[in-house]
């Protein structure tokens, strides 16, 4: 399902050159719910946005599928993220502006599905999330685990092939952290969907199938869940 | 691959929704500036347009009325003219007639010893006060009757104060209502007149002007059945264009012309000059806007570029996104049209209840809605611009740069 190869990644910190990702090969089955963890700077996140299609690597190629992504314009890159992943950010990353069911349809509207069908999907989706009776709330009214819980239905509204999740629970505590943790593995297990996962608390290590550990931009070790 | 559906859509959707919810003290301050923008670009143009207005009303109802007939080429004078009013009368469409003759004199106010040569006008006064208005401003004494003989009307500007210091123009040194004053005219005739009346249309040209009797006149120059020009009065000042072909149409030999072609000359190069300098004041107008606009938008859009990053991230096109933002701006732009419509009128309102009194008269201020229209037309596009290159600034960063705010 995800082919990486070789892939670097640079970045130019003025004259100095600061790599990131120094050759990472991976590959990730369709169906896994995979965990990336490491110190603070290893790559992780870096790691995470390359897959994503949120950055683009130095070097190396990176298929999704059939589709070799690094080879996509930034058009096609737009309309992959679009149509084919999701996404759940450190930050919940959710539209101010929008309240709940707003947020969670959008990746709908944006296919330029009609209204209705979005909004009747985003309410499945945050019933199935458990608020669907916060979906006419703005997002500042939320708590951060039910903001975070919105960002992990919109990911999911799409029926995306694969979802990315950058440390969905840094800001969150441990009880809240748990809800979302089971969330992912419940439509993981559910659902048959793919997830990749940045984490660095220890304890997350029991929801995930497999775990990648990467440090100083390289893979340090794989390992399956016990 | 790529799906391009949609753009418009989306675009209004998020537009709608972040008018709705976004910071209402920003759009509410973005609106008035683009109101104010057109009130500055639109005010001299209405006080222009009073101007204009004004002045025209006083070419039409002192000195033009809506048709001038003057003599044929080469001639001084129009012949026949008791026929020719007779005809004019008879025409669909006018609604009075007068004959004017006028001759070159000197009029001397042997009290103080001032004198002003100028042109002494005639006229009846009967189809006078059927074409012109200088029966309503007489400020003192009375207007013309038919008999009158040894009676004159005069000018304020003409009369003149007892101190000359105050006078714009050259004057008679405060000739008043009762007073006798002496004209002298080109055949060598002198003749004292009474001051019958004094008028002041607030008009420099005419107030600095006299009249007598056509009667009066005839008799001193020894003339009968002739005019130097023949005013008509037609329904309107706009309907004159179709007067002035309906008269040619009777036949009329003589010069036809509008009031408009007549007066073109004196005040066109004035109302060119202001309107040169309505147009640089509205070209500084739209600078100042644009800069405004785009430094208004810029922040909102900076402070908004999480959101743009946010929206990159999850698949939304960057066109849709500035499309979004340049639909804002066309709503912002549509209300600022609205405000400033309404607060153009509501200066039109105080300036009508409260009159600026000009040199010329009181002016009633004249909202031109052609100018205005082109002036949101032009402000839109200059919105458009100065929202569209942040956005676009925005739109086209990193999404992770932009993420990150």
């Amino acid at each position: 399902m995800i082919d990486v190869v070789d892939l670097k990644k640079v970045y130019q910190m003025g004259l100095v050159e600061v790599g990131a990702l120094k050759g990472v090969t991976i590959h990730i089955d369709k169906g896994e719910f995979v965990g990336i963890m490491g110190p603070s700077g290893s790559g992780k996140s870096t790691l995470l946005h390359q897959l994503g299609l949120l950055d683009t690597p130095s070097s190396g190629t990176i298929r999704l599928n059939s589709t070799e992504i690094t080879r996509l314009s930034d058009e096609e890159r737009t309309w992959y993220r679009l149509m084919h992943l999701g996404y759940v950010f450190q930050d919940y990353a959710l539209v101010s502006e929008l309240n709940v069911m707003e947020n969670v349809a959008i990746p709908m509207i944006a296919q330029d599905r009609p209204i209705d069908e979005c909004y009747e999907a985003a309410k499945s989706v945050l019933k199935e999330v458990g608020l669907l009776e916060r979906k006419d709330h703005l997002v500042y009214e939320l708590s951060g685990g039910e903001q975070q819980r919105v960002s992990i239905a919109r990911a999911l509204v799409n029926n995306p092939e694969i979802i990315f999740a950058d440390e969905p629970c840094a800001n969150l505590d441990t009880e809240n952290s748990r809800v979302v943790l089971e969330l992912f593995r419940s439509v993981n297990k559910d659902l048959g969907q793919t997830i990749v996962m940045v984490s660095h608390e220890p304890w997350h290590m029991e929801y995930f199938d497999r775990i990648i550990f990467i440090r100083d931009g390289v893979i340090d070790e794989e390992r399956m869940r016990e | 691959m790529v799906h391009n559906g949609g753009f418009g859509r989306v675009s209004l959707y998020l537009a709608v929704r972040s008018i709705r919810r976004g910071n209402r003290s920003t759009l509410l301050l973005t609106i008035l500036i683009i109101a104010l923008v057109m009130v500055l670009m639109n005010f001299l143009s209405i006080i222009i347009g009073g101007v204009v207005t004004l002045y025209n009303d006083q070419m039409i109802d002192y000195q033009y009325s809506h048709i001038i007939i003057e003599p044929r080429e080469k001639q001084t004078y129009i012949s026949n003219a008791d026929g020719l009013v007779k005809r004019l009368k008879g025409i669909p469409g006018v609604y009075g007639v007068t004959a004017h003759l006028s001759t070159g004199v000197t009029i001397t106010n042997p009290n103080k010893g001032n004198f002003q040569s100028l042109s002494l006008v005639s006229y009846n006064p009967d189809d006078e006060q059927e074409v012109t208005q200088f029966q309503r401003v007489i400020i003192d004494g009375d207007d013309l009757s038919k008999g009158d003989t040894d009676q004159i009307l005069i000018g304020a500007l003409l009369a003149g104060k007892e101190d000359e210091s105050l006078d714009k123009l050259p004057s008679l040194g405060g000739v008043k209502v009762g007073d006798r004053v002496t004209v002298a005219y080109n055949n060598g005739v002198v003749k004292s007149y009474r001051v019958k009346g004094i008028y002041e249309s607030l008009h420099a040209l005419i107030d600095h002007g006299a009249y007598v009797t056509k009667n009066e006149m005839d008799s001193v120059l020894k003339t009968s059945d002739i005019a130097t020009e023949i005013l008509v009065k037609g329904k309107s000042a706009e309907d004159a264009p179709d007067l002035k072909y309906t008269i040619m149409g009777f036949g009329v030999e003589e010069k036809v012309k509008t009031w408009s072609e007549k007066s073109q000359g004196i005040l066109g190069d004035a109302i060119e000059s202001l309107n040169l300098i309505n147009t640089i004041m509205k070209v500084v107008a739209l600078v100042v806007a644009s800069v405004v606009i785009f430094i208004v938008t810029y922040i909102n859009i900076i402070n908004r570029k999480k959101q743009i990053g946010i929206l990159k991230a999850i698949g939304i096109r960057k066109q849709i996104i500035e499309g979004s933002y340049l639909l804002q701006v066309l709503f912002q732009c549509a209300c600022g049209a609205v405000v400033g419509i309404l607060m153009l009128n509501g200066i039109v309102f105080a300036l009508t209840i409260n009159q600026i009194r000009f040199p010329m008269g009181y002016l009633v201020p004249v909202i031109d809605y052609s100018s205005v229209a082109f002036s949101i037309v032009l402000l839109c596009i200059v919105s458009l611009i100065s929202a569209f290159i942040p956005a676009r600034q925005v739109a086209g960063e990193e999404i992770l740069d932009a993420m990150r705010g």
